[in-house]
Order: C-alpha cells, then structure tokens, then sequence
C-alpha cells in the first residue's frame, strides 16, 4: 500500500471515529458500539480468570483448613449481612414517605423490581474515566439499570454484552444522578468530580447546607430508585451566584467492592423519554 | 506474521493490566501497557502497522474504561501513526531517544484525550499532572527495557547464526 493510500486511510480511521465519538456525546445515555460489546465479551472472560487466580493467591497463608471454615462461615454472614442492608436500603425513607403519603392521597411511588447480585471482575475507580465491569446470569441486566451495593449507589449499567455488563461509576466525569439532600429533601444533581469524589449541583444558595448532611437519589431521573445513599457532603462553598458549590463524598468505598447489586426497575416507556431528552444522566 | 505477533503482545498487555488492577488499585493511572506496546510496533517505521495498531490498542483501552468509545481508539491512532512517521524520518538507535520517544508519545496520548474529552464532555477536568508525569516516566521505561530487551536478543540470534554458519564451512 503507497504511503498516499496509508495517509487516507489514515483520516478515514479519524473520522469514522470522530463520528463515532461525536454520536455518543449527543447521546449520553444511549446505545453503545457493536465493537464495544465484542471487546468486552472477550476481555470479560480474561478478567475474570485474572481475578479468581488473584483471589487465590491472595488467599494463600494461614492455614487452608481455618481459612476455608473461616471463608464459609464470612462469606455466609456477609450474605446475612447484605441482606439486612438491602432490606433496610429498601425501607430508607419510608416513615417520611407514609408522612407524605397521608398528606397526598394521589402520591404513588414507583415499585422496585428484582434485585440481581453481581460479582465484580475489573474494577478501575483511580482513572480518569471510571468504570466497573461484573459478571451477571445471560439476559437478566439491561442497559440504564442502577447498581447499588449494601453502603449506596455505585452506578448504573452502560453496556451488557453476553454474561458481562460494564458499568459506570457515579464518581466518572460523564455520570449524573438526581439526588436531594435527606435532610431538608432538597433536590439537585450529583455529578462525578473525578478523584474519588461527587458535586452537588443545583441547589439554591437560600437552602441551608451542611457539612455532614446525607446526599440521597431523588428517584427523579428515570434511571435511579429514589432513597439509595448516594454521598456525605464535606464541602460547601458559594459558588455562583445561584447556586452552592458542594462536594460530597459517596458512601461506598470504590476500593473495597467485589460485589455489587443490579436493581430491576420498570424503565419509563420510550415515547415518555423522547420527549425528556435531559432526564437521563 | 507481524500482526499475530502484536496481537499476542497486545493480549499479554491486557493480562498484566488485569493482574496490575487485580493488586494496585492506581495501577491504570501509572502505567499504560497498550500504549507501550503500540509504540514499539510503531518504531519499526510501517505507518500502516502503527496506524492500524493504534487504533487497536486503543479501542481495547477504551473497552476497559468508562469514557465515551473512541476516545483513546483516536488519541492511540493518532500517536501509533505519528511515531511510525518519526521514525521513519529520524534513526533512533541509541537508548536515549528511544526512551525520549516512548515518553513523547505517552504525553501526547494524555494531551490528545485531554483535548477530546474537553470537545466532548461538558465537566471535563485536567487529570492530576503528577500521575501524568508517572504515566510518562513508566512509559519511558518500560519502552526503554523492551527496545533494549529486542536489541539483546537480536545481537544473540545474530552471533548465533554467525557461528553457526562458521561451523558449517570448517567442516567443508
């Protein structure tokens, strides 16, 4: 091939991608790349091996035989434990929704569905761009459907291909969430702050915000339950001249999840969403 | 021949960024093994093998992060076809400026997903400039031990052969 060729191809490769990317930033949310997919079945199985060698070695030490009743009998009252957590994560926030229940007679709240758990087999919460990617049974996970674990929300799925599904952080630059501070039920929205960290954008500097204040999802984007911890606020400051800057912090520690929960929730239906182009994060 | 070559190294990559993740959780942020990779297969000075392995390994980084697809698949094309293109104009055969190559193109990566990601996300911020700089430096060195890595074992095949071919004629 002459080097002209080489040169042609070579924009051509630019562009074709520039499109591609240039599709994706109109459509946050949207469908995600036939090549994508395939690069993630075929490196999901790779991780995955990688990381049950990890696992193992990391095991190794101690005696074998402690370790494995010590294993069983942890691995058994972490179910436990996860399982209260999920029940209380289900029932956060229903004594103030009763309240308002009463007040309201036409208020209905949306249904949670099934909740899928998800082991976690390449986990990247340090870069720039955060992503996570679990091993889930064939055909249960959709693409939008938020990932919790038992301290709060982690993220929601951006791409499912085969038994793999990969998802986005809420702390990735690109990530929002509808969110409101429990406290006062102040709504806002999340954004990842990249470094490990969230922002809380949209709320009004009349609104009283403190450091230490619990940051929930809002339920009002069309992707999250509403009531999932999302954060703690560290930081307030004035920001412009409407609105705080406020940092947050989430409640989950990136760097200790192996498992993950997949919520199963009623999607809004498409014609609804057409016409909300800004409610998905 | 040379594209299973790259494509195993590329896999071996993928391994060892999956084993480096497995144990540090910064490890993605310190060292790019497909980056790497790519430039060492770029040096041989074939714009179409840098190219086209660019935009390979690229792609296979923009797999494993969350960022919009494409994003390295561009900045990697752009820095495999351009180290190609340099070493076909420079003779790049002492181990400084190959090191200097690896290092040069490591931060070209960074500045070219910069720039992209400041086009297309609204909340793009600067990475932190110290990881930046070990990206770069890791980069440099790891380049620098497989360039150095290659030219030992072409000197030993080389000697080989030699005296294999001696042998061949003394016994004539």
């Amino acid at each position: 091939m002459s080097e002209r060729h080489i040169r042609w191809l070579f924009v051509v490769l630019l562009v074709g991608q520039l499109l591609l990317l240039t599709a994706q930033a109109r459509q946050p949310g949207g469908e995600r790349s036939y090549l994508e997919a395939g690069l993630v079945r075929t490196l999901g199985p790779v991780a995955s091996l990688v990381a049950t060698i990890g696992d193992a070695v990391q095991g190794v030490g101690g005696s074998i035989r402690l370790n494995r009743a010590l294993s069983e009998e942890n691995r058994q009252l972490r179910a436990e434990v996860e399982e209260l957590r999920q029940e209380s994560m289900r029932h956060f926030g229903m004594d103030t929704d009763l309240q308002r229940l009463s007040e309201a007679l036409a208020y209905e709240r949306s249904t949670g569905g099934p909740v899928q758990s998800a082991d976690i087999v390449y986990i990247d919460h340090t870069s720039w761009l955060q992503t996570a990617i679990v091993v889930v049974p064939k055909g249960s996970v959709e693409v939008n459907q938020p990932v919790v674990s038992s301290d709060g929300l982690v993220g929601r799925v951006v791409l499912v291909s085969g038994r793999y599904a990969k998802v986005q952080l809420v702390t990735d630059r690109s990530a929002s969430v509808g969110a409101m501070i429990e406290r006062n039920r102040r709504q806002g929205v999340v954004r990842g702050g990249g470094r490990g960290t969230l922002e809380l954008d949209y709320i009004p500097l009349q609104t009283q915000v403190n450091v230490g204040d619990e940051v929930v999802t809002a339920g009002i984007d069309g992707v999250f339950p509403r009531g999932v911890p999302v954060g703690t606020i560290t930081e307030v400051v004035a920001g412009s001249e409407l609105f705080h800057r406020i940092r947050v912090v989430p409640s989950v520690d990136f760097g200790l999840l192996d498992q993950v929960f997949v919520l199963g929730r009623e999607a809004l239906p498409e014609e609804i969403k057409g016409d909300l182009p800004d409610a998905r994060p | 021949m040379r594209a299973l070559r790259f494509a195993a190294a590329l896999g071996v990559a993928g391994v060892l960024h999956f084993v480096g993740m497995q144990f540090f959780p910064w490890f993605s942020l310190a060292i790019d093994f497909f980056l790497v990779i790519l430039v060492f297969n770029a040096l041989d000075g074939s714009t179409l093998a840098g190219m086209l392995g660019g935009c390979a390994a690229g792609l296979l980084t923009d797999a494993l992060t969350g960022g919009a697809f494409g994003l390295f698949g561009f900045a990697d094309t752009v820095v495999g076809y351009g180290t190609a293109a340099t070493a076909q104009r420079l003779v790049i055969q002492r181990p400084s400026s190959s090191l200097l190559v690896f290092c040069l193109a490591a931060a070209a990566q960074q500045v070219v997903v910069l720039a992209l990601s400041m086009m297309l996300i609204s909340s793009t911020e600067a990475p932190d400039i110290r990881w930046v700089a070990v990206r770069v430096a890791t980069s440099g060195i790891l380049g620098l031990g497989l360039y150095l890595g290659r030219r030992r074992l072409q000197s030993r095949v080389e000697s080989w052969r030699r005296s294999r071919t001696s042998k061949i004629r003394f016994g004539r």
